[in-house]
């Protein structure tokens, strides 16, 4: 076995809430011995065995399935990611593949890609939408075209959320694309495309769709520039003048949430501009 | 059809004799020798066929016209308060106008004679090249009066007005023939005397018409009137009734019902109607070119006689406000004051223009000289789909009529056709929902089909959902497997109609084998306890029986997991509980020592068949292995469960797997199983793994 990877902070106590915690809560109980290895940050899960959250994967009582499902993410992927896989696959009320998928998240574990481009295809479009969060974190470049194609997904919760796989995937790859998504109003796409492409292309992007497409579009590419260390003041100011050039209350609005969203450390030339063009809006 | 035809000396003997009669009284004979003499008498003295000729109605000003297709001459248009549609009558015309029923010269529209209406309106009239019969009526079936006008040139030979109701006349070598009390058809010469009668069985007579040197009468269907008549269609008699397998748009009728006041002039529904003719072949009876044509404002259909199938769609530039069957074809007038005459094809062939804008009209041809096709023809599903398309919303009925008529159409234009029509949100539901309807009905295994179903909906290409569950129907109901992949595609496409799924599943179970058999216990494990809809309850209780179908053997393994499990919604759980409970019982612990049967293959048998190609080991376990592997001690698991405390009714065995196929672990729930499963599973070899991984494997032991 080996040990599970180490999970960023921040994402354990998002992943595992309430349900995580009454997992920990019975776990001693229920689990006497340690089979598992330790893992860091969840050392109450892991003193289930794999063959013990095996068996709860079984339970017909919910609590404790949800508790396997949990734990099964502080075990091995090797050893658990086929367990979900086989969990998933034999039918999860919502609640519980809602867990299995944040387990699949921590797990982080490539192996996991088959069921993922799976659950890309679920009807429910909330599993959809979850199921692009973790592939975007795999980086996987088997499932780049899964993520591509999801940007034609229906629903535009899902389509967004492709996007946003796509731009943390970070694949250059994907910025047609993206940009055909960003044409077609898929909003996420605009940050996505903030992230990925090249500055020059970005600026000449929001130049060309200034005043064509809504407002939340052109100000989420416009923001994702001025995010960008790679970028220089000159062209942050030049998409600020885009933003701010746009016809009617679109120019001070545009400004406003760029200015609401302005990283800390932003230049003052470019917070000068920003500020400017909402007090000239909101100036009678 | 034979006619019997008698000498007409005798004849004339006896029509004399029957002469003294009073025409129409209840006494008077029907059918008899009377009947065929009459008819001969008539037929030797048809004359020949008459100038053909439009007659209508032209609005802004108010006129009656009339129009020789003949010589292409308007013979007159005269301003005239005209409140119906005038009918011809040799070589007279009776217009209906204001307060009176105006008689007029065909030649030049001047007045012969008025009749005033007392009460009365025009049902019909007819003529030859002698002699013109005219009835007007009450119409109505209780206390009707009605007057027939006969008439030998100009000259009035018999003016009668009588309390019952008539229909619409025929005149055929000076005899006229009019229908009355809806049920008899007289024969009366010039003065009015009764020849003959004729009793209808089988239908109303309500209209007669005179037609290629034969009378016929009729309303819902029509008679050949002859010698046979009386005994009625069953026994003998030469009767054509029409019998529509799809429903007309606008439902016309095909004869008028003399009963029934005439519709105003500018009625609708002189626009929506239909137009035949008679004709004998080998003794049968039946339409002429074997086409019934519908207009309905700008479309003009030739239809197989019950309706089923279009020999051509023509559509016109303005409403059709008059037409007529002829020998090869159709004329048409139409409200722009165009005259067309439509080949065999459907194709224009004679056009010409009346100079004025008519709102109805009558024709008097039964054949015209055609001309050359003015275009070529188009394949029909093309001219169809067209039809389907056209933009005038007035047309609904009839584009969703011509929808309908694509089902007919064999060939795979038309499959496509009606994809497309059934995929069109631009289209009206009406056209939409017929078109679909109709596609979900093509039993012809079509390319079209399976090139739509390979589509799947696409944002950003802007490609939508194709019409699956038609498309399903029409794969299943032209028997056609190749739709399988697709199909199974389609079914695990988010985007596919929750209402799509049921005809894909349904079309699967028939189409579909043991492989798909997979896919489909994929899907249902994935959703068995994922629903809160009862339409996709209904999908997944589809899905069982398909597996049940399609691959029985492992059904039992897939569905028992499913009975017992308490996260599944109680619809999907009832369901897979009835499912196996149809299943045959697991094999018992005894018979595993019981003779292969004959039809089991034995290890000679599996020597012999042809080797499975080796594919290597499986990248992972799936549960057919499981199944397999377990197989030889399913029956004493199955004892296991029977036999453990508390009486379970199912187990489910957690079983770890490592990469060289040895049982690692086993777990059972509930754990008094436990102890009778552990030595039954643990020896059980499964199949290595390709990366040599362990596996963790769920089994359930059903009773």
């Amino acid at each position: 076995m080996r040990a599970p990877k180490c999970r960023p902070a921040p994402l354990l106590p998002l992943l595992f809430s309430g349900s995580m915690l009454l997992g920990s809560l019975l776990l001693p109980a229920l689990t006497p011995r340690a089979h598992a290895a330790p893992s860091k940050g969840a050392k109450a899960h892991s003193t289930m065995s794999m063959e013990e959250v095996m068996v709860m994967l079984s339970s017909p009582v919910e609590d404790e399935v949800r508790t396997a499902l949990e734990t099964a993410a502080m075990l091995p992927p090797r050893d658990s990611v086929p367990m979900l896989e086989d969990r998933v696959r034999s039918g999860l009320s919502r609640v519980l593949l809602d867990v299995a998928i944040d387990s699949l998240m921590l797990l982080d574990d490539k192996s996991a890609s088959p069921l993922l481009l799976d659950l890309v295809r679920h009807r429910r479009p909330e599993v959809r939408v979850r199921t692009l969060e973790v592939m975007g974190r795999l980086k996987a470049p088997n499932l780049q075209p899964a993520l591509v194609r999801a940007l034609s997904d229906q629903e535009p919760a899902v389509r967004n959320a492709a996007a946003s796989a796509l731009a943390e995937s970070g694949a250059e790859s994907s910025v047609a694309p993206l940009t055909e998504a960003y044409e077609r109003g898929v909003e996420s796409a605009g940050a996505a495309l903030g992230k990925l492409g090249k500055p020059e292309h970005l600026l000449r992007m929001l130049e060309g769709y200034a005043g064509k497409l809504p407002l939340g579009s052109i100000t989420a590419l416009a923001e994702a520039l001025l995010e960008r260390r790679d970028v220089s003041e000159a062209d942050k100011l030049r998409a600020v003048g885009t933003v701010t050039r746009l016809p009617g209350d679109d120019a001070s609005t545009g400004a406003a949430a760029l200015l609401e969203r302005l990283p800390k450390a932003a230049s003052p030339r470019v917070r000068q501009a920003l500020t400017e063009a909402v007090e000239k809006g909101s100036t009678p | 059809m034979k006619l019997k035809r008698g000498s007409l000396s005798l004849a004339l003997t006896l029509l004399t004799a029957c002469a003294s009669a009073t025409p129409f009284s209840s006494t008077f004979p029907s059918g008899g020798e009377r009947l065929t003499q009459t008819l001969a008498r008539a037929r030797a003295g048809a004359s020949a066929a008459l100038r053909p000729v439009i007659v209508g109605v032209a609005d802004a000003p108010r006129a009656v016209f009339a129009y020789d297709l003949s010589t292409g001459r308007m013979l007159f248009q005269v301003a005239a308060p005209v409140v119906g549609l005038p009918a011809l009558a040799g070589e007279l015309v009776a217009v209906p106008e204001a307060d009176q029923v105006t008689i007029r010269r065909l030649r030049d529209g001047s007045v012969v004679r008025a009749l005033p209406l007392d009460g009365m309106h025009l049902i019909g009239a007819d003529g030859d090249a002698t002699t013109s019969a005219i009835v007007l009526s009450t119409g109505g079936t209780m206390n009707a009066r009605s007057r027939l006008l006969i008439l030998e040139g100009e000259t009035v030979r018999s003016d009668r007005e009588l309390k019952r109701g008539l229909g619409v006349p025929a005149v055929l070598g000076g005899i006229t023939f009019v229908p009355h009390n809806r049920v008899h058809v007289s024969a009366l010469d010039a003065r009015g005397n009764e020849l003959a009668r004729v009793q209808a069985k089988d239908d109303v007579a309500s209209v007669a018409m005179a037609r290629g040197g034969q009378v016929y009468f009729g309303q819902r269907g029509f008679y050949l009137l002859d010698g046979e008549t009386e005994r009625g269609a069953q026994n003998g008699a030469h009767f054509w009734r029409l019998a529509l397998k799809n429903k007309l748009p606008g439902s016309p009728p095909l004869l008028t019902d003399s009963t029934e006041p005439a519709p105003a002039i500018e009625s609708a529904l002189y626009r929506v109607r239909l137009s035949f003719a008679p004709s004998q072949r080998d003794g049968q009876l039946g339409l002429l070119d074997d086409s019934l044509y519908l207009a309905f404002y700008r479309q003009l259909f030739a239809l197989a006689p019950d309706g089923s199938a279009a020999r051509w769609v023509h559509e016109t530039d303005t409403d059709v406000v008059g037409m007529r069957a002829i020998e090869g074809g159709l004329l048409a007038v139409e409200n722009s004051g165009q005259i067309s005459a439509v080949d065999a094809s459907g194709l224009r062939r004679f056009s010409a223009n009346l100079g004025l804008l008519p709102i109805a009209v009558s024709i008097r041809a039964e054949r015209f000289e055609q001309g050359t096709a003015m275009a070529e023809a188009e394949p029909l599903a093309a001219r169809l789909e067209r039809a389907a398309r056209n933009p005038d919303t007035r047309l609904v009925p009839s584009r969703a009529f011509a929808a309908t008529l694509l089902g007919s159409v064999e060939d795979d234009q038309a499959a496509h056709s009606l994809i497309a029509l059934c995929s069109d949100p631009a289209e009206p539901a009406r056209v939409r929902s017929e078109a679909c309807e109709t596609l979900s009905r093509r039993k012809h295994p079509s390319d079209a089909v399976l090139a739509a179903l390979a589509v799947h909906a696409d944002f950003l290409r802007g490609t939508a959902a194709p019409p699956s569950a038609a498309l399903a129907l029409a794969a299943l109901h032209a028997g056609d497997r190749r739709a399988v992949p697709a199909l199974l595609e389609q079914l695990n496409d988010p985007a596919t109609p929750l209402e799509s799924l049921a005809p894909i599943v349904r079309a699967l179970a028939v189409l579909g084998d043991a492989s798909t058999a997979t896919p489909l216990a994929a899907f249902v494990r994935l959703y068995h306890a994922d629903t809160d809809d009862e339409v996709f309850e209904e999908v997944l209780a589809l899905s069982m029986d398909a597996l049940v179908k399609l691959d029985r053997e492992h059904a039992r393994s897939v569905l028992e997991p499913l009975a017992s499990d308490g996260f599944a919604r109680v619809g999907v759980r009832t369901a897979a509980q009835r499912r196996v409970s149809e299943l045959p019982p697991a094999p018992r612990a005894e018979d595993d020592d019981a003779e292969p049967s004959a039809a089991e293959p034995g290890p000679a048998a599996a020597a012999t068949a042809a080797p499975a190609p080796d594919l290597g080991p499986p990248t992972h376990l799936t549960s057919q292995h499981v199944d397999e592997a377990l197989s030889p001690v399913r029956a004493q698991l199955v004892r296991c469960v029977h036999d453990a405390p508390q009486h379970p009714s199912s187990a489910r065995l957690v079983i770890v797997i490592d990469g060289e196929g040895a049982v690692v672990d086993v777990r059972a729930l509930p754990d008094s199983v436990q102890a009778c499963a552990l030595p039954l599973v643990k020896p059980v070899k499964f199949p290595k793994t390709k990366y040599g991984r362990r596996s963790i494997m769920n089994y359930t032991v059903g009773l």
